[in-house]
């Protein structure tokens, strides 16, 4: 059950936001969380039933475990039990995520064969994110001195919460649980429409019109343009119009992603972190490892580059760290050499980042240091999509042009003049492609960060005639795409 | 406090459901407007779409024209049917009086589309024989489809689809100026005299005539821009085509090995017609000799042409099934001047290879009557005298 899809939106949230409501007027709180608890486990299992016979028992061991490390006395023991658990989520993690990447890496011929994506229909969804956030919460408990406990009611909810089940945040037990106690005050009538469930909705409907309006117009240029790299039709703008495609496209769409979590969460009354802070308004990679993804650069950071030693250990160990932790970060995203290719690029950029701070002194105009971060950015994102690493190469060298530059017929005269040739041009749409490029740039650069926006105008938001218009004629003009185009699933969900 | 009054969060509500309320009626009502501006809204009376044998149907979206096609030809029952890409679409009942003949044309660009309107088509009607034109592109393994492709289709024409298609085209803003200004003219179509239904009949005398075949109004009748600024065509040399010969570009932009694939599932359209007692033809359908003659003068082509008509030939030689390879416009004894353009051949081509099948004494002489077959013989002599690319209005 896709967030942007009519049984979600139609069916299943109006569903539990009723039956929630009610248990908040039968004064019946402590349900609440079982309850939703309960309903994420059903909207898990829509996808495939059988995937709870992995999600209950990881999240079962992981609750005992992590009770076993709170009650223990021991220092040792508490880090034995800490391990234990631990191993027990990579294992889990690796059997059914990296295993299939292992068995095709003894039996590639070649590196299209060994860098290729594995498409793999059997990995539980969401392992990844409910994973790494479940071993958060082991090693918090064995290093705190005061150890989180929780009941399992609480950490059920936590752990399954369904607007960051399936792809993130990777949220923090500390963020989360605590807030099931201010529930029954967030759930008062003056409180819960007009600061929780209206700009919750007004979000929800927000990143619904990014991801059907914009993100999958953009996947369908980049889709096509990715696909037909090895073909003898592909050449320099089919090449540019792809990689631009895929960028605006990966960024809508996890943008709307993160815009419809926290909707939903508010809808719920919880609020969730905030994990996209417009990236491409960067200016270095090291800005935009800040903004995109936050809650999965903070876990990085947290339990894998610190734990490394982080910067402590001189400049040289501080760009090993950072190259680790950025391959690893990269073969996070899925079950392909290319992804750790695409991490070890962003390793090195970061490196590369750092270095330049320190030797050189002065700072590059902003606007300017946005630009180029954004074609770096547009670059890197070619690796990441392609369905290898041969194919990302030869991608890279029609966008440099070393196969020649072709401009469409109609531009004959620009192209006698600039002394290019003319032909066919098979996977750029054009006109209508610059346009909606445009536009989505002017999104994407000039407009406030949507999350930002409603949270801060929040009581404005409620009061404006205009904004409930707007967002009703959003909502029927994404349903109306919905109705009539495939359901496209959200990228980040096959991580 | 910033909600101190209660009703300003209901407010939105009330005022977010009224907005989505409005918006229901007024996307319904522009859409409408768009469908029957641009002649479409013929969507909501399909039942004339399939039965009334008067008019050329042009429609904005060519999606549900394999729909159409199955409908037409379960109508007709048809003893001869062609089934291919637009390089069939020249193929008309009148060259086959006495025979009940359709023209599939447009409703397979690929072995995997032949294959779901067979599988499809033969569920409630099957003809005596089909020709299948194949298209050299067919075998470019970069084409081969990354998942199943569909094993049948769909009988019904879906609404959906076509608001869909209307939404897909509203973000093409060179497409959507052109549906505006553009002005139609409801009018019996010039060519033919059949009522226009759908945008491209109504704009450029283009659309399936009842016996499935289309007419290219907009070159027929020289209101195709585009043509002589690509340099399409005889009287601009085939540029375009041959450019695209030279520069292994468009639909000569591959030529490595053959699909294997699309090779399997010819054998299995093959083996399916077999089973199902229907005789079936394979056929290359011509180039202008021009782009033929290019394609020879190209090694990398010339060794992909090789290649995919010596497999073709294979296949056909291995499960003894007839197959004529008209690649070479000349050795029909045509002219290329007798092209829409350097990939597509007029009725006068269609005829000729026609004729060529029943002088080769195979399937489709086997069929056709001999009031047909002298009707053919005449159709030579009488051509020209409607527009000099027809055989017949």
């Amino acid at each position: 059950m896709l967030f942007n899809s009519f049984p979600f939106l139609f069916v299943f949230l109006p569903i539990v936001l009723a039956g929630m409501l009610l248990l908040v007027r039968w004064r019946a709180m402590r349900f609440v969380a079982w309850y939703i608890g309960l309903a994420s486990l059903v909207f898990y299992a829509y996808w495939n039933p059988i995937h709870l016979l992995v999600i209950v028992p990881s999240i079962i061991v992981n609750f005992f475990c992590g009770k076993a490390i709170v009650e223990t006395e021991r220092d040792s023991r508490r880090r034995l039990y800490m391990w234990l658990g631990v191993a027990f989520n990579l294992t889990l993690l690796g059997w059914f995520k990296y295993a299939p990447l292992i068995a095709q890496t003894l039996v590639s011929r070649n590196v299209a064969e060994f860098t290729s994506a594995i498409v793999n229909p059997a990995l539980p969804i969401g392992i990844s994110f409910y994973t790494f956030l479940q071993i958060a919460y082991l090693v918090d408990c064995g290093r705190a001195s005061v150890a989180p406990r929780y009941t399992f009611r609480d950490y059920l909810f936590f752990v399954t919460l369904f607007p960051h089940l399936i792809a993130g945040p990777i949220l923090h037990h500390a963020a989360i649980i605590p807030q099931l106690q201010r529930l029954e005050r967030r759930f008062r009538a003056d409180r819960y429409w007009g600061l929780y469930f209206s700009p919750g909705l007004a979000l929800l409907i927000i990143g619904l019109m990014k991801k059907v309006l914009i993100a999958d117009e953009f996947g369908g240029w980049a889709d096509q343009s990715f696909a037909a790299v090895r073909s003898g039709l592909f050449g320099f703008l089919d090449a540019w119009g792809g990689a631009t495609a895929y960028t605006f496209q990966i960024y809508f769409d996890f943008s709307a992603y993160s815009d419809m979590a926290i909707g939903l969460g508010l809808m719920l009354g919880i609020v969730l972190p905030r994990n996209f802070l417009s990236p491409y308004k960067s200016g270095s990679i090291i800005e935009f490892w800040r903004r995109w993804h936050v809650t999965l650069s903070r876990f990085l950071r947290d339990y894998l580059y610190i734990p490394l030693g982080g910067n402590r250990a001189g400049r040289t160990r501080r760009y090993v760290n950072l190259m680790i932790t950025m391959a690893l970060g990269g073969l996070w995203h899925g079950a392909s050499w290319s992804f750790m290719l695409w991490g070890v690029l962003h390793g090195a950029l970061l490196v590369i980042n750092h270095a330049l701070r320190w030797l050189i002194p002065w700072r590059t105009p902003r606007p300017l240091a946005v630009a180029v971060t954004f074609f770096v950015i547009v670059f890197t994102w070619v690796p990441f999509r392609a369905a290898n690493t041969a194919d990302a190469v030869t991608f890279w060298e029609h966008m440099i042009g070393l196969h020649g530059i072709v401009l469409p017929w109609r531009y004959q005269p620009l192209a006698e003049l600039l002394g290019l040739r003319v032909g066919d041009v098979n996977y750029f749409a054009g006109l209508s492609q610059v346009i909606f490029t445009a536009a989505a740039a002017c999104i994407v650069f000039a407009l406030p960060n949507a999350v930002d926006f409603v949270l801060s105008h929040r009581a404005r938001l409620v009061r404006s005639p205009a904004a409930p218009v707007a967002l009703g004629v959003g909502l029927v003009v994404a349903c109306l795409v919905m109705l009539v185009t495939e359901n496209v699933t959200f990228l980040y969900f096959q991580f | 406090m910033p909600f101190r009054r209660a009703d300003a969060p209901r407010r939105f509500l009330v005022r977010l459901a009224a907005a989505a309320f409005i918006s229901v009626l007024a996307t319904a009502a522009v859409i409408l407007a768009v469908f029957d501006r641009t002649n479409e809204l013929y969507l909501l009376e399909i039942d004339r779409l399939l039965h009334d044998d008067s008019i050329l149907w042009g429609p904005l979206f060519q999606q549900d024209v394999a729909i159409w096609h199955l409908n037409r030809a379960a109508i007709k029952h048809p003893d001869v049917m062609v089934v291919g890409s637009s390089r069939v679409t020249q193929f008309r009942d009148a060259m086959l009086p006495g025979t009940h003949f359709y023209n599939a044309s447009l409703s397979a660009s690929s072995p995997w589309d032949a294959e779901a309107y067979f599988r499809t088509l033969y569920t409630v009607h099957k003809p005596k024989l089909a020709l299948l034109g194949i298209d050299s592109w067919w075998f470019d393994a970069t084409r081969d489809p990354k998942f199943p492709p569909r094993a049948t289709l769909s009988w019904h024409f879906s609404p959906t689809e076509q608001v869909a298609a209307l939404l897909r085209q509203a973000n093409d803003i060179r497409a959507l100026g052109e549906m505006i200004t553009t002005r139609l003219d409801l009018a019996p179509d010039p060519i033919g005299r059949r009522v226009p239904v759908g945008y491209n009949a109504a704009a450029k005398a283009s659309g399936f005539r009842a016996d499935g075949s289309y007419q290219y109004g907009a070159i027929l009748l020289d209101r195709y821009p585009l043509y002589d600024r690509a340099g399409m065509g005889f009287r601009n040399g085939f540029r375009h085509e041959r450019a695209q010969v030279q520069g292994t570009v468009g639909r000569f932009g591959y030529a490595g090995p053959p699909s294997q694939l699309a090779a399997e599932t010819l054998r299995r359209i093959v083996h399916f017609h077999r089973d199902a007692g229907v005789e079936l033809v394979l056929f290359f359908p011509p180039f202008a000799h021009a782009v033929y003659a290019e394609i020879q003068a190209n090694p990398a082509q010339r060794k992909y042409f090789d290649e995919i008509t010596r497999l073709v030939r294979q296949i056909a030689a291995e499960e003894n099934v007839e197959f004529h390879d008209f690649h070479d416009y000349a050795k029909l004894g045509a002219e290329d001047s007798q092209t829409i353009d350097g990939l597509h051949v007029d009725e006068i081509g269609a005829l000729a290879q026609l004729r060529t099948m029943v002088a080769a004494k195979g399937a489709l002489a086997r069929v056709i009557t001999p009031e047909a077959r002298r009707a053919m013989d005449a159709l030579v002599a009488t051509r020209h005298t409607i527009n000099k690319h027809l055989v017949a209005p």
